[in-house]
């Protein structure tokens, strides 16, 4: 039996028992799928599993949810991705010829990641998050929803922990988000981006058009954000 | 796509446009997305001649982009040439209800327009470069026609088309947040004034540019574009629409099934894109008033002959023989400058001299010299070669001299024969350079005759002159020939026309000087 003290949520004992009884396989299949019927965009999706020792087995899908969660429970990933539709299923992938199976649509994702913060969060470093600095994710959370939801519409929105030291937002059932182009993801993310300049540029947040002392006013996303 | 099963038939006549009162039938706008292809008959004579057509106006846009001529002079030099072959009159300006005969007429410019575009898209679809040569004209030439509509048409045109907007109406910008929002863009791009104007709303993934420059207020998805930008817009979808299009065309075009009227029409077409403007050699306009004889061709090869034909003039004189395909060029060539026959076989005679009897002359060379003018055997006029002929049939081997220097000369003979010949400098000769690295053999060729004749007062830009504000480069050995005299001609008559001695009345004195 193991003593609270020594758990470790991460260890495999842990992680088996956690995909044996707790993992949503039937939830996580009606999300994805947006039906209750197995559709294309379960049965044509690739999941991709890390093993220990970071071994990555690819292109694997699944008919019905009953095959998904037996998956997992078999092999006790460390832990596993939700990859694109495809236009055939990815099991099949060696049956078919080469670059026949092609990424469809894709799910528009965000990802926040405290490391990108290190530059201006004194509490802690590197892996380490607490109160104090999850606050930044906080405030990045606040003002990219406002902004999917006013600006670009964007209705269900799902925040998730991303396990480690950040926050994902899966934009979910929305069939036009899935078919963005590279472009398209491009602009969404450019949109509210105000840092800008690499490492070597001092004064980086650049949010008002025009030089020096005449700079304008915000603009309107920005003035939400502010309010 | 041309319903491509339907034969076309012979002359049929335009189909009456009916009441005039009402709209121009299926061409509403003078603008068009060419979305749909023509639906009537068309005879393979209009189906020829009006591609042609459009393909001057093509070919000269093209060639001032080349040249890197100023938006204006672009406009200006488009204008012009459409003006003479593809004229394409505004709603407003007919006075519809009152003159039934000017509506016929915007009927049948817009249906050549329509029909027009639609040959040279089958024309143009087969390779990658002819595609992105065409879109890119034809672009250029939406953008300058849209420009020069007047407000109330592109208004109209741009209603009809269904682009994915919907235009915001007053009660929507009352909404607070939109309203807020406006303003707010407005003072972020510094515009004054920027609520009060017309604006377009379109789902955000239609302007991604705009949206990842926050040039464009969001709200709920919907871009909120002003009417200031729709014009980026529309030339984008234009080009996306026909893009898109000319990729289905190349796919279908194999599927072609139609007897062989319409392919080799295709093929002369996009070959003539290739050489510049496809143009019939129709004789020189201006007589200049002397026949030519035998002896004065040197003198005029010097002065006034293009490179090709100097070159061939310059072989025969050195190795007192030129192979078939040269004696051919050239025999033509002459005979279009104004040679008579019986001058031309004295030339040539002349030329082979005593390397062979006249016996020998008289069977193997006089023959065809009286065949290229038609004098023997079927008696067909020949015409001479245009440049475009010379450019792509008969490739010369390595002993014959005949086809384009600009072409078929190695870049390093090239540029030695232009300082040889023409006296061209090396600084000079640096954009005939490119221009025959860019395959665009007119435009150097061009671009010689303006080096050569500047002491006749043609300027770089200029051409082989300028009729309607349209330059023209050369498309034809003969008519750089009859360009260059009348160049010395007119220049000589100026001098006559002025005195030799110039009288000034000085108070009482007449002083000379």
């Amino acid at each position: 039996m193991m003593i609270w003290d020594e758990y470790d949520p991460a260890s495999p004992e842990a992680m088996l028992q956690f995909y044996k009884r707790l993992f949503p396989y039937r939830a996580f299949f009606h999300w994805l799928n947006r039906d209750h019927a197995p559709s294309k965009l379960f049965t044509h999706r690739e999941f991709a599993f890390r093993l220990a020792g970071d071994v990555y087995l690819r292109y694997n899908s699944f008919g019905t949810v009953e095959d998904f969660a037996r998956e997992p429970r078999r092999l006790n990933p460390s832990r596993f991705e939700v990859g694109a539709i495809c236009n055939a299923r990815p099991k099949d992938k060696r049956t078919l010829r080469t670059g026949a199976l092609q990424p469809q649509l894709r799910e528009l994702v965000f990802d926040i990641d405290m490391s990108d913060y290190d530059s201006i969060r004194t509490c802690c470093s590197c892996k380490g998050i607490c109160k104090r600095c999850w606050s930044f994710i906080a405030a990045a959370v606040t003002v990219l929803d406002s902004a999917l939801r006013n600006e670009f519409g964007y209705r269900h929105l799902l925040w998730v922990y991303s396990g480690r030291r950040g926050i994902h937002c899966w934009i979910s059932h929305d069939k036009t988000a899935l078919a963005l182009t590279d472009e398209q993801r491009k602009a969404i993310v450019g949109h509210p981006e105000v840092i800008k300049g690499g490492a070597e540029m001092v004064k980086k947040v650049n949010v008002r058009l025009g030089t020096g002392f005449g700079a304008g006013p915000l603009p309107p996303s920005s003035r939400c954000v502010t309010n | 796509m041309f319903n491509v099963r339907a034969r076309p038939s012979f002359g049929k006549p335009i189909a009456n446009s009916g009441d005039v009162k009402q709209d121009l039938g299926r061409y509403p706008h003078r603008l068009s997305f060419y979305d749909t292809p023509p639906q009537d008959d068309v005879t393979v004579e209009d189906f020829e001649t009006f591609a042609i057509d459009r393909l001057r106006v093509l070919a000269e846009i093209e060639s001032s982009l080349i040249r890197n001529r100023t938006q204006e002079e672009l406009r200006l030099v488009t204008l012009a040439q459409s003006k003479k072959y593809l004229p394409l009159g505004a709603n407003s300006a007919s006075g519809m209800d009152k003159n039934a005969e000017r509506s016929k007429d915007r009927i049948a410019e817009r249906r050549k327009d329509n029909i027009s575009h639609f040959v040279l898209r089958l024309a143009f679809c087969r390779s990658e470069e002819l595609r992105r040569r065409f879109v890119k004209a034809e672009t250029t030439l939406f953008k300058i026609r849209y420009a020069d509509d007047d407000t109330v048409e592109r208004q109209g045109f741009l209603d009809s088309i269904k682009l994915n907007w919907e235009k915001v109406d007053e009660e929507e910008k009352k909404d607070a947040n939109i309203k807020a929002g406006l303003q707010a863009q407005g003072d972020y791009l510094r515009k004054a004034d920027y609520v009060g104007d017309t604006f377009y709303k379109t789902p955000w993934t239609q302007v991604p540019e705009l949206v990842e420059r926050r040039k464009v207020f969001l709200w709920q998805g919907w871009a909120y574009v002003p009417s200031r930008e729709q014009s980026t817009l529309v030339f984008q979808e234009f080009q996306t629409r026909l893009e898109h299009a000319l990729e289905m065309t190349a796919k279908a075009l194999p599927r072609l099934d139609e007897d062989d009227r319409l392919i080799p029409v295709l093929e002369h077409l996009s070959r003539g894109f290739m050489a510049g403007v496809p143009s019939e050699y129709a004789g020189p306009e201006d007589d200049f008033g002397e026949t030519i004889s035998a002896d004065m061709i040197d003198d005029l090869s010097s002065k006034h002959f293009p490179l090709c034909m100097r070159n061939l003039h310059d072989r025969l004189r050195k190795d007192r023989h030129l192979k078939h395909f040269g004696r051919l060029q050239y025999t033509l060539f002459l005979k279009a400058l104004g040679v008579s026959v019986e001058e031309a076989v004295v030339f040539w005679r002349k030329a082979y001299g005593g390397s062979m009897t006249d016996d020998k002359f008289n069977k193997e060379y006089k023959y065809n010299i009286r065949h290229s003018y038609g004098l023997e055997g079927k008696r067909a006029n020949y015409p001479a070669k245009s440049c475009q002929t010379i450019l792509t049939s008969n490739q010369p081997g390595p002993t014959e001299s005949h086809g384009c220097p600009y072409r078929h000369f190695s870049p390093e003979n090239l540029q030695l024969t232009l300082s040889a010949t023409y006296g061209i400098p090396a600084s000079e000769q640096m954009e005939i350079m490119a221009a025959v690295k860019g395959q665009h053999y007119h435009i150097a060729c061009t671009r010689a005759f303006e080096l050569t004749h500047a002491k006749y007062g043609v300027k770089k830009g200029e051409g082989l002159g300028t009729a309607n504000g349209a330059t023209e480069t050369v498309s034809h050995p003969n008519r750089y020939a009859a360009r260059s005299r009348e160049l010395e001609k007119e220049m000589a008559d100026r001098v006559k026309a002025k005195p030799a001695v110039e009288v000034k009345l000085d108070g009482e004195d007449v002083v000379m000087e």
